[in-house]
This record gives structure tokens, C-alpha cells and sequence, in this order.
């Protein structure tokens, strides 16, 4: 891909991302804590298109900027431990045991890993283990959902941008 | 298509769910062991910004419920109950009756304010001395 086209349409995913990131914190969850963690989709999109650097790049920016835009500046801790943490895992299922998952697994693990990172953070800022045990459980349920809805979104976002981007697999 | 192959739910699916399974379960397990251990856990509880009474919650296994009637001047008082399931206020004369209203309180850095009385009732840790709880949103 020329270098102009890919940071263009980095741009663009990453912007995609910032707006979901921004608009989900307006949908509400029945638990709390708990978040739908729409922008992971455009972190997929951007694995299975360009490779882990690049998705990195979308979650460090994201997270950065997205919590600029609407939150507190704690919130970038949390954003960007679970934005990393989520990154990593999805990026070692995608890129080492991709025929073994499917989208929608991989999305439950980032979900997954993505509460497991901001609890760690909470739990080390709030100084009381606690706060892991008490809300894991519950995360979790959420996660296996969202995940689930998220990987399903990627799949068909991949799917018709397949057709438009040309991209080479 | 090359997207075809992501279609199905695939082997290693099941091992996430599997994952998290085994985590619900530790956790639960973590949660467990964590209601016994409240070695260093302090109920304190405040009026008009001083501290006048702490309750430490040292006891291995149930908690002894008890009921501590805080007299908060001029014939107000809050009722507080400190049992194994957390503390809560359970009656009080405020006018607004927020704090009786309040969710039980388990987890230290938690805490039950009744405004009319000046009243707080909190849960610390005591290793980290003095709770300084960062109000993040999540």
C-alpha cells in the first residue's frame, strides 16, 4: 500500500475510532463500570488490515486523545492500560493462532483483556485488590457479549471494505 | 473470500470462554477469601469533620451484627449497623433520610453521607492510613 494511502486511512480509522469512543459513553449499560468498547471494533479492523504496529498506534492515539475529549485525565491511565493490554492479546491470537480463532473470539479476548488491564489499574491507584474481585465477574459477563457483537461488526466492516481497499491476505 | 474464514465460531473460541469461566471462578473464589480477611479494614465514623468513633473489623468469619446509635447533637441521630453483609445506616431523623436510603458499603474507600447532620460514616483500609481515593470516573 503507498505510504500516503495507509496514513490517510489511518487517519480516517483513527478518527472513527475517537467518535465511537466519544459517542458510547452516551449509551447506557445496565452494569457499571461496563462499556459496549465500540472502538475496539476500528483496533481489529486495523490488525487484520495493516498488522499489530499500526493497530498499537490506533490505540495509543485513541486512547489518548479520546479521553482529551470527554473524560478525566485518570482516564487516560485506564484507557491506555486496557487499550494496550486489550491490544497485545488480540494481536497475539490474530497474528499467531489465527486458524484456531474466529473474529468474534478474538474480540471477547481483547474485551476481556481490556477490563483485566483497567481493573489492575484501578485496583493499583485505588491500593486495594478488592476492586478486581468485586467487578471482574460481572465485566466478564459483559464481555463475552460485547465481544461477541464487536467481533461480528469487524467481520462485516472487513468484509465490505475487502471488496473497496483491495487488501492483499 | 478470504473473510469467509472467520465466519464460524472456531476450536479456539472455547477457550476463551473456558478463560473466562476459570476467571468468574477465581474471582469468586478471591471475593471469598477477601470477606474473611478484613484484617486491616476500620469503619470510622465522622461528624462535623472529626472522627469520633472507629469500629476495626478484625474478626476471622461472621461479623457480630451490631448497632451503633451515633447521637449527632440537638436530638439528631443516625443508626448505624455494622454486620457481616457491610455497613448502612439503618434509620436516622434527617429530614431528607439519604443516608437511609444509601446502598450497604463493603469495600474500603466507600462511604455514607447524611449532609443535614454532618455525618459520614466510612470504610478505610488501615495500611494506606489516611483514604485518599481519587474520585475517577470509570
Amino acid at each position: 500500500m503507498i505510504k500516503t494511502r495507509k496514513i490517510t486511512l489511518l487517519a480516517i480509522i483513527i478518527s472513527q475510532a475517537l467518535v465511537l469512543h466519544y459517542i458510547e459513553g452516551f449509551i447506557p449499560v445496565l452494569a457499571p463500570g461496563a462499556k459496549l468498547g465500540l472502538a475496539n471494533i476500528m483496533t481489529m479492523v486495523t490488525l487484520v488490515i495493516f498488522g499489530f504496529k499500526e493497530a498499537m498506534v490506533v490505540v495509543v492515539i485513541r486512547s489518548v486523545l479520546g479521553s482529551l475529549l470527554g473524560g478525566s485525565v485518570t482516564g487516560i491511565l485506564y484507557s491506555l492500560s486496557g487499550g494496550i493490554l486489550s491490544g497485545l492479546a488480540m494481536s497475539l491470537l490474530y497474528l499467531n493462532f489465527q486458524s484456531y480463532f474466529s473474529l468474534m473470539g478474538i474480540s471477547t479476548a481483547g474485551a476481556v483483556f481490556h477490563n483485566i488491564g483497567q481493573l489492575l489499574t484501578a485496583s493499583w491507584i485505588f491500593g486495594t485488590i478488592g476492586i478486581l474481585y468485586t467487578y471482574l465477574p460481572i465485566l466478564m459477563l459483559a464481555a463475552v457479549i460485547t465481544g461477541y457483537f464487536n467481533g461480528l461488526v469487524t467481520r462485516y466492516i472487513l468484509k465490505y471494505l475487502h471488496n473497496k481497499l483491495e487488501i492483499k491476505q | 473470500m478470504i473473510m469467509d474464514k472467520f465466519m464460524k465460531p472456531k476450536i479456539g473460541d472455547l477457550f476463551i470462554y473456558l478463560f473466562i469461566v476459570v476467571l468468574i471462578g477465581l474471582s469468586l473464589l478471591g471475593l471469598r477469601t477477601m470477606s474473611i480477611d478484613r484484617s486491616n479494614t476500620v469503619v470510622q465514623i465522622e461528624l462535623d469533620g472529626k472522627v469520633i468513633d472507629s469500629y476495626e473489623i478484625s474478626q476471622e468469619g461472621e461479623i457480630e451484627a451490631q448497632e451503633i446509635r451515633v447521637d449527632t447533637g440537638q436530638g439528631e441521630y443516625n443508626i448505624v449497623r455494622i454486620s457481616s453483609e457491610g455497613v448502612s445506616v439503618i434509620d436516622a431523623n434527617c429530614p431528607d433520610k439519604l443516608c437511609v436510603g444509601s446502598p450497604t458499603i463493603k469495600v474500603p474507600g466507600q462511604s455514607i453521607v447524611c449532609i443535614p447532620h454532618k455525618f459520614v460514616v466510612r470504610i478505610i483500609g488501615k495500611s494506606q492510613g489516611d483514604n485518599a481515593v481519587d474520585d475517577t470516573a470509570s
